[in-house]
């Protein structure tokens, strides 16, 4: 009688530890809900493309001497350059 | 002795039909080392390992929108451990599971394409008070404020805001910073970037990377300003500028940008 309970009991335990390939089963955890957003609205693409406006730097070379290599500091925006 | 045999005997018996009828999928596992790339600048490429269980029958690929709540299923008979999927401009979360028969094994890991938005941070025009530089952490896509006028900062600044001496401002490549009439970007490495602007969407795919479209610099004609930001290591990310105040020289520029090298996809 006492084997036949010692039998049960380990039969019991094998069933409480269970099978340990069964825990890749597991369905991953639901994701927390994000925040909600807007639709999205359609691909408009619209990005225009820029316009050329390169402005040729006005010539104000009027000193009476012949400098042409002038060393003032440049201003204003640089040439928009497509990359 | 005979009787001991017997009951070891029925015990061995039973505890064997307990682990076939418990565990049919033994030999099953979940796929892992699951990766994602730019397979053009608008698909996407995942990959990933096989189960070092065994070889599945098939893997399925699910998808969730970022702006949607649960998964969708958006492949179930991929027998390769790789898949190209066009999200049609959306950004998402993926996940992949192994089928082994009937018994499924998801990844326990997750890849994203959705952008790392930064909240408005303030960017001061480049002779005014404050950092007028900013830049994206590569690792965490994180977005911060640096000063132009240390060359130091010239290896982290994507883009800075500068009035060149005139009356409007512009949102400029670093590289620009040396010969900006402001006078104060010393020389450096600065990065060569691209920039496009007068966006009309928050959400839509930026555009794609092309001398006719991107440039040097933009001028931000209205506010809220939407521009595309083409990295010089090829990332994308978009900057939304607004918050202008005519006082202080400032604007608010808050940004997504795209961790997936070479993805435009932006929606958030």
């Amino acid at each position: 009688m006492k084997k036949l309970l010692a039998a049960c009991a380990i039969v019991a335990l094998i069933f409480a530890i269970g099978c340990p390939q069964k825990k890749a089963e597991e369905k991953p955890k639901p994701a927390a809900p994000e925040t909600t957003m807007q639709a999205p609205p359609p691909e408009t693409g619209a990005v225009k493309a820029p316009a050329e406006t390169v402005k040729a730097p006005a010539e104000t070379a009027k000193a009476p001497a012949p400098t042409p290599k002038s060393e003032t500091k440049p201003s204003g925006k640089p040439p928009k350059v497509g990359r | 002795m005979k009787r001991l045999l017997s009951i070891a005997g029925v015990l061995s018996l039973v505890i064997l039909a307990i682990i076939f009828v418990r565990c049919p999928g033994i030999t099953g596992g979940e796929p892992t080392n699951l990766r994602v790339v730019a397979d053009t600048d608008s698909t996407v490429k995942l990959t990933w390992t096989a189960p070092t269980e065994g070889t599945p029958d098939k893997y399925i690929v699910y998808f969730k929108d970022v702006s949607a709540a649960s998964y969708t299923m958006v492949a179930n008979n991929v027998t390769t451990t790789e898949y190209i999927h066009d999200p049609n401009g959306a950004t998402g979360t993926y996940q992949v599971a192994a089928m082994f028969g009937s018994e499924e094994y998801k990844s326990s890991s997750t890849v994203s394409t959705v952008p790392i938005a930064t909240s408005a941070k303030t960017v001061a025009e480049l002779n005014a008070s404050g950092n007028s530089g900013y830049g994206w952490n590569r690792s965490d896509g994180s977005g911060t404020t640096y000063s132009m006028t240390q060359a130091a900062n010239a290896a982290n600044v994507d883009f800075y805001i500068t009035d060149f001496q005139t009356a409007t401002y512009s949102i400029a490549s670093p590289d620009q910073g040396p010969s900006d009439p402001g006078g104060v970007v010393p020389q450096g490495s600065w990065r060569v970037n691209a920039i496009a602007g007068g966006l009309t969407s928050e959400t839509a795919p930026l555009p794609s990377h092309n001398p006719n479209i991107y440039a040097n610099y933009q001028d931000i004609t209205q506010t809220p300003f939407l521009a595309a930001v083409y990295t010089t290591d090829d990332y994308y990310a978009l900057v939304k500028l607004d918050g202008f105040n005519p006082q202080n020289k400032t604007y608010e520029a808050s940004t997504w940008f795209q961790l997936v090298k070479g993805l435009r996809l932006i929606k958030h």
